[in-house]
């Protein structure tokens, strides 16, 4: 089953954990864009070393990371088949008429590690705070209401949605269906047309209660996040990381 | 057994709660839902709203609370009309289904939800949520997540959400359904205890009996009979002329009517 939770360790107590979730988003957040730009193979164990020691310090578990891995692993999966196949010139080894090519395996190494390296940054900044505070925190550095809101409602109700489902196919096989072969198809398609419908309509229940209570009126937020000379010490430390990886890579190339 | 409430004994002011006059709603390209319905709802006074499914009982609510805009009629709330998406601390609306009104990752911060909307300072939104939680009893649930409460807990915690915003008037839509015996016990004394005026609709016509000063007998859209809980209620044929039956605590035992 593809696992969902992302703040299910934010109860730990380490430094990631206490740093202020704004200087946090901030902070990971320029590592992953620095992360992003980086194309030289020379710089890849660096970032590979730096996503490490973030995640030790995290106390994260392994399980933890790999099992929320999985998913976009699939997507890498793709690329992983293709690209040694479609991109450059000298050729490694051939299978049959397909020949890997050197710059396309360096190509798909540059790719893997970055993916990984940012992903698991992501799963850091998510998993060492609770949800609803990094939606706050991102509503503190500017991001209009609407869209901290659709963030969270988003995140909240996938779970309802899921149970949804889980009910329904438990339904379903209660009736005696199989899920195997072509005319399945047909019934998953159903199943998420009414997952999608009752989504729906419920979305325009809650929203009605929302009103009832007062959402949609201008709120006034009190400033809940106190941040220290800790908090930004980090925030210097991680920013001047991901400028010498961006820099190093500007100077190389 | 409960006795029925007593229809004299609730706070009386001069000045109606909720008044609706000529009310009528129809859904676009659709027959008329709602039909010329009259009410008055005094202070503190339990209104039970009773009828077979489609009567328009949920629809009467939507357009008390403004969520939806009537055709012909009013709604005046404390004198005053209500506007339809306009914004009335003073009505809250307990759903039927809970899941619908909890959001919130926790109980804590569902029950603050509203009175964080209300522009509130933080320490009178913590008083209002730990009055709430208390007055309702689910104090110990304020750090849970509403997603994994019981079906009792979650009704109980979605009406604290409801009080923190300190109504007058409570519109209840099927309070009792999947409550078992003990959290629907606890609901009725709670809802006894209560001061605020409140709609409620319910199919369970016991738990009406027991709650409400008065009630109002809906279908298709009309309000066809309104007046005394046991009256209306006692009366066989018009409650099976309209989809409904007599509570079994108003057949007379002197009928011999179980086959044991």
């Amino acid at each position: 089953m593809i696992k969902l939770q992302l703040d299910a360790y934010a109860h730990l107590n380490t430094i990631l954990h206490r740093w202020d979730p704004r200087y946090k988003t901030i902070g990971l957040m320029a590592l992953i864009f620095a992360f992003s730009f980086v194309q030289d193979l020379r710089l890849l164990p660096f970032m590979v070393l730096t996503t490490w020691i973030l995640f030790v310090v995290s106390r994260l578990p392994l399980s933890f990371l790999l099992d929320r891995l999985r998913l976009p692993a699939y997507f890498l999966l793709i690329m992983a088949v293709l690209l040694p196949f479609l991109s450059g010139e000298t050729v490694l080894f051939e299978i049959g008429p397909l020949a890997a090519k050197e710059e396309g395996c360096l190509q798909l190494l540059v790719i893997t590690v970055r993916f990984i390296c940012i992903l698991t940054v992501a799963i850091i900044l998510f998993g060492t705070t609770p949800f609803l505070t990094t939606i706050k925190a991102m509503h503190a550095l500017g991001l209009p209401f609407i869209l901290t809101d659709m963030a969270f409602f988003s995140y909240r109700y996938l779970y309802e949605i899921g149970d949804h489902l889980k009910t329904m196919e438990r339904a379903m096989k209660m009736r005696g269906f199989q899920g195997r072969g072509l005319g399945a198809i047909g019934m998953f398609a159903s199943l998420a047309g009414t997952i999608l419908v009752r989504s729906c309509e419920q979305s325009d229940r809650v929203y009605k209660a929302m009103s009832l209570r007062g959402y949609g009126r201008p709120r006034c937020f009190s400033e809940e996040f106190q941040a220290g000379l800790r908090d930004r010490i980090g925030l210097l430390i991680v920013i001047l990381v991901a400028m010498v990886f961006a820099g190093l890579q500007f100077i190389i190339r | 057994m409960k006795s029925a409430v007593d229809p004299g004994n609730y706070a009386h002011s001069n000045q109606p709660v909720l008044e609706v006059s000529g009310l009528s709603f129809q859904y676009p390209d659709q027959l008329l839902v709602l039909q010329k319905v009259d009410l008055k709802v005094s202070m503190g006074e339990r209104i039970g709203v009773i009828g077979p499914n489609g009567a328009g009982k949920t629809t009467f609510f939507m357009l008390v609370c403004g969520l939806l805009k009537p055709v012909a009629g009013k709604v005046r709330v404390f004198d005053k009309p209500v506007v339809p998406r306009d914004f009335r601390p003073e009505v809250g609306m307990v759903f039927q289904n809970p899941d619908d009104q909890l959001f919130c990752p926790s109980v804590l911060d569902d029950v603050a939800f509203g009175p964080r909307n209300l522009g509130l300072s933080e320490d009178e939104v913590n008083a209002r949520v730990r009055e709430a939680l208390e007055v309702v009893g689910v104090s110990d649930l304020c750090h849970r997540q509403p997603h994994h409460l019981s079906g009792g807990e979650k009704r109980l915690v979605a009406i604290a959400g409801v009080l923190a915003m300190h109504p007058k008037l409570v519109i209840y839509d099927e309070p009792t359904s999947n409550l078992d015996i003990r959290y629907r016990r606890r609901l009725i004394r709670f809802i006894q205890s209560s001061q605020e005026a409140m709609l409620i609709a319910s199919h369970d016509l016991e738990f009406i009996l027991e709650v409400c000063h008065r009630v109002i007998l809906m279908d298709n859209g009309c309000v066809i009979a309104e007046g005394n809980p046991k009256e209306i209620m006692g009366n066989n044929e018009l409650m099976e002329a309209h989809g409904l039956e007599r509570p079994h605590s108003l057949i007379p035992h002197a009928e011999l009517h179980h086959r044991r």
